[in-house]
């Protein structure tokens, strides 16, 4: 099936202001990132949500309203929860894929272009 | 015809759109087939205001499910946690779908609207503002029907006995 062209991002430049769209949609992305990599943890650990409660302390509701969405998580919540989950530590890295150009030409990327390689913002590393 | 099929014909005519992750492309673990005008709404740029903010909400949902993201599915329309990230609508029979985008929490968030063509692959063909639909989500829902039947005419939803017929990588909620 072809895929249709779409618009891309491009990556902020000089002192252009980001708009609110955009910085919504990483956001968004960041936290769905983030609830994917700990529900997933969490699955391939085998505990339940009532033993991942009783690990933190907390509530079992407490724990599954967590768990029931990506929600904005604070930092110590997600660092928390992963080691909880199975002695793992988020571990960053930056990452880039995004056309260093004006969205308007990088519509016109051509399928046949080396796609760039991409890593998931955040991994567990396991403690 | 199958769907698949008919959804070949349809994204050569572009008549729908076979949607790009914004930061993988076309190289995804599901397939997000969407209408002309919900291509128009997730397109960047974005705007710099708060429907900016929703639409990338929007965008964001819909490149996590390309890209194979984890979802949290109801089967039951009428008991699904205000949380869920996918839910069925009524009539179950259809095998029509709500995507729930309940993000930013300050708003009433977006409903995005379609059916699976197949397993993790989803036809997204009608969306709209929560407080827009208000009470007749029912309406909404028989929008979106009209529309499947004007893309697919006969050719009903793909239709599965388990969720995992459906997708890869959900929790049922």
């Amino acid at each position: 099936m072809s895929t249709s062209r779409t618009s891309t991002l491009s990556k902020p430049t000089g002192s252009d202001k980001i708009s609110v769209g955009t910085l919504g949609y990483v956001r968004a992305r960041n936290r769905q990132r983030a609830y994917d990599l700990v529900v997933r943890e969490l699955k391939n650990s085998g505990i339940t949500q009532a033993e991942l409660a009783r690990r933190l302390g907390k509530g079992q509701d407490a724990v599954s309203r967590l768990l029931s969405r990506p929600g904005n998580w604070e930092l110590d919540t997600l660092s928390d929860l992963l080691f909880a989950i199975s002695g793992s530590v988020p571990r960053f890295s930056a990452d880039d894929p995004l056309p260093a150009r004006p969205a308007s030409a990088a519509t016109l990327r051509a399928k046949s272009e080396p796609k760039k390689t991409t890593t998931r913002t955040v991994v567990p590393e396991k403690g | 015809m199958s769907i698949v099929t008919i959804l070949f014909q349809l994204v050569n005519d572009e008549r729908l759109h076979e949607l790009q992750s914004l930061f993988t492309g076309d190289e995804t673990a599901r397939t997000m087939i969407v209408s002309p005008d919900i291509l128009a709404a997730v397109s960047p740029p974005f705007p710099d205001n708060e429907e900016g903010r929703r639409l990338g909400e929007l965008r964001a949902w819909l490149d996590g499910f390309m890209e194979g993201c984890e979802l949290s599915v109801a089967e039951d329309p009428d008991r699904k946690p205000p949380d869920a990230m996918l839910a069925r609508v009524h009539p179950v029979a259809d095998e029509f779908w709500s995507i729930r985008v309940t993000e930013p929490e300050d708003t009433p968030g977006i409903r995005a609207f379609g059916a699976f063509g197949g397993k993790d692959m989803f036809i997204a063909l009608t969306w709209e503002r929560r407080e827009l639909i208000g009470d007749q989500f029912n309406e909404a829902v028989s929008e979106v029907r009209a529309n499947w039947r004007d893309y697919f005419r006969s050719e009903r939803p793909f239709s599965g006995d388990h969720l995992d017929e459906y997708l890869t990588n959900f929790h049922a909620v």
